[in-house]
């Protein structure tokens, strides 16, 4: 079942096109990843979600129904963790998640339990009764986060719930976002880290300047540019010596890339250029520090989908 | 239900804000005690006479000689006056002649009292003069009472018989010291920097992106409003009454038998000065320049209000211009109720502040409304 329909939806701030002409159903009880670069427009899509931004074309349906008319009913179902910390330093942490927990209607003694719930969920219910002023940046990620689920909404949105934070913060968020799938939650995370977006989406949605250029599982994505493989050539010899328009004259070679001393070289799988490639750089006197074949991953499919890489 | 939720939100932040409580009800207590007591020389109604020295001979018989001797105790208590007493007349009057003395008198053996002054000093000599005239007219009575009825004597004597120098305010109502002075202004002007408290509840949750997390909540942006309105107005009115309840109980400053028209007052500038700040934050959106200019628009309309030093002093044109002053209104209703029981002034001030109120409070809503993220 289909929980959330966006139909050519477009967002333009002066000239400038954040989201373009997107369509797009998530299913529910999915993850649905939306992976790209910063300024791809993932967040002025959330925000369109979530009706902090009006659009100017298109239209989008929650829960079948029309989120302009149906604000506050498509509102209650949905929580959202946005990307920059949305708490209160000054209030306890149950303060600040009973509080928003209130603002979605629930009352009395179940907004206490609810938010210890959702407290308990992320690892704070021992400091439930601390304000977050001195808490790590992992720890307020985690009441930003619990501010979202204390009215156990049907949709998650995340946007980029990960920024900034200790590796240990990260690996429980994660852990948070597939127990909270497994337990029926529809989540929408927005992430520019491949790795996370691998390991946690049924499907992802690749986004470029305001665009879905991509969609489908890891694997359905991957199968794009399965037909080429990627060598990854690191230089000790200065990467101006080397004539890039040289290379591509190089049988099987589609696509090369440069950054700082390395070279990445793709080519057909089909045709075995390897001992090619390296005598063009030994010829040209150019020194091989070392060389490194990749199978595709996200990142092999952004760069062959953009030229670019996701951390640009 | 939102909008009580909001509300509450509101009023802890306010709570515990110690630096914010410390400038609402630390500060103008402070203020109120040094600017009372530093400057109440300013409010000081009674005449400094400074060091004066009379000299005299006493060669009257025994009673009038000893009503001098009473009228002398009483001089010198009274305004501090130094009598020096002399057997040496010519002496006496030479240096009245010279203007070494300002004033001699001379109570001769035929029970005659003569004054003798030098008009250089004419203020001391004169004052002298108005008081010997006193005691004479006082002794003249009660010799013809004594002589004449003498069974009334002891009665008139024990008639309340007014000061010989009474020092009285023109207009004959309570005069204001400075403690009292102060205990009004400061609390207006204090209440004036809830502005401040509340421009920043509006910038807060737009820095901490609450106000986004709010949006996204099924609350209407009224609801957002009128919490964050209603909890800054009420705390602003408790951090008033805080100030308002230390000056009068502690301080003993005087505000009036009528203390629910001053509380309205207060409220009614509460509710200005926090419609001032919410406004304001939407016009600017710079937090720097909004505290700026909000830090700068409130002494000024404190200083036109007669805040910093009596509105009588500040002079012709600054007069004037004060009109524009809220604080001149506030000012003046409360000198006005406290002091002379005129309560005229207190409905036109109330209406000024919530009149001022509603322009910068429809503006903010309006531009609350149209925001977009």
């Amino acid at each position: 079942m289909a929980i959330v329909e966006i139909k050519d939806l477009t967002k333009k701030y002066g000239s400038l096109v954040a989201v373009d002409n997107i369509s797009l159903t998530i299913v529910e009880g999915e993850i649905f990843g939306l992976l790209g670069p910063n300024g791809a427009g993932k967040t002025t899509l959330i925000n369109i979600l979530t009706g902090l931004v009006k659009v100017d074309k298109g239209t989008i349906k929650a829960f079948g129904q029309d989120i302009g008319k149906n604000g506050d009913d498509v509102k209650r179902q949905i929580g959202l963790v946005p990307q920059d910390l949305a708490i209160y330093e000054d209030l306890t942490c149950l303060e600040n998640v009973s509080f928003f927990a209130g603002l979605y209607g629930l009352r009395g003694r179940l907004v206490k339990e609810k938010a210890m719930e959702a407290l308990d969920f992320v690892g704070l219910s021992e400091k439930a009764g601390q304000a977050p002023k001195k808490f790590s940046g992992g720890m307020k990620r985690r009441l930003n986060i619990a501010c979202a689920l204390a009215h156990s909404p049907r949709l998650i949105i995340m946007d980029e719930p990960t920024v900034g934070i200790d590796p240990q913060s990260r690996k429980h968020i994660l852990n948070s976002v597939k127990t909270l799938n497994s337990r029926g939650c529809t989540v929408i995370y927005t992430t520019h880290y491949m790795e996370e977006a691998e390991d946690l989406c049924d499907r992802i949605g690749i986004m470029d300047h305001g665009k879905i250029i991509a969609m489908g599982s890891s694997n359905e994505l991957k199968s794009l540019v399965t037909d080429q493989s990627t060598l990854i050539v690191n230089l000790s010899s200065p990467l101006e010596r080397v004539n890039i328009d040289g290379l591509k004259e190089i049988k099987g070679v589609v696509d090369i890339w440069s950054d700082e001393n390395t070279i990445s070289i793709s080519s057909s799988r089909d045709i075995n250029n390897l001992d090619k490639i390296i005598s063009y750089f030994s010829s040209n006197d150019i020194h091989i520090a070392g060389l490194e074949s990749k199978s595709p991953n996200l990142e092999t499919v952004f760069l062959t989908l953009t030229g670019r890489k996701l951390r640009d | 239900m939102n909008i009580l939720s909001i509300f509450k939100k509101e009023c802890i932040h306010i709570i515990r804000d110690i630096k914010g409580n410390i400038l609402m009800i630390l500060f103008p207590i402070v203020l109120i005690l040094i600017l009372g007591t530093a400057l109440s020389p300013l409010f000081d109604s009674g005449i400094d006479l400074g060091y004066i020295e009379l000299v005299y001979t006493d060669e009257a018989d025994p009673y009038l000689s000893s009503a001098y001797r009473e009228f002398r105790q009483e001089l010198s208590k009274e305004f501090g006056i130094e009598f020096i007493a002399t057997d040496d007349a010519k002496e006496a009057i030479s240096k009245i002649a010279d203007g070494g003395q300002s004033s001699y008198i001379y109570l001769t053996d035929r029970q005659e009292i003569r004054l003798y002054k030098n008009e250089r000093y004419a203020f001391e000599a004169n004052l002298i003069e108005a008081m010997t005239r006193t005691f004479v007219e006082k002794y003249n009575l009660y010799k013809e009472l004594a002589t004449k009825v003498p069974d009334k004597l002891e009665s008139a004597m024990a008639m309340e018989i007014p000061d010989l120098v009474a020092v009285k305010s023109l207009d004959g109502k309570r005069n204001i010291a400075s403690m009292d002075y102060y205990a009004i202004t400061m609390l207006t002007l204090i209440l004036l920097y809830s502005a401040s408290t509340s421009a920043h509840s509006v910038k807060r949750e737009q820095l901490l992106k609450t106000g986004n997390r709010l949006l996204v909540s099924p609350v209407k942006k009224y609801e957002i409003f009128t919490g964050q309105v209603l909890g800054a107005i009420s705390i602003t009115v408790l951090q008033g009454l805080t100030v308002l309840a230390f000056s009068s109980f502690i301080l003993n400053a005087y505000w009036g038998d009528k203390p629910h028209l001053v509380i309205m007052v207060i409220i009614s500038e509460a509710v200005m000065a926090v419609s001032i700040g919410i406004g304001l934050s939407y016009v600017i959106k710079n937090v720097a320049t909004l505290s700026g200019i909000i830090n700068t628009i409130i002494p000024i309309m404190v200083l036109l209000g007669g805040g910093y030093v009596p509105f009588e002093v500040l002079g012709e044109s600054i007069q004037k211009i004060s009109v524009i002053s809220p604080i001149r209104w506030t000012n003046q209703a409360l000198f006005r109720l406290v002091y002379d029981q005129d309560t005229s002034y207190i409905f036109i001030a109330i209406a000024i502040n919530l009149a001022i109120a509603a322009i910068f409070i429809i503006y903010a809503s309006l531009a609350y409304r149209r925001e977009d993220v």
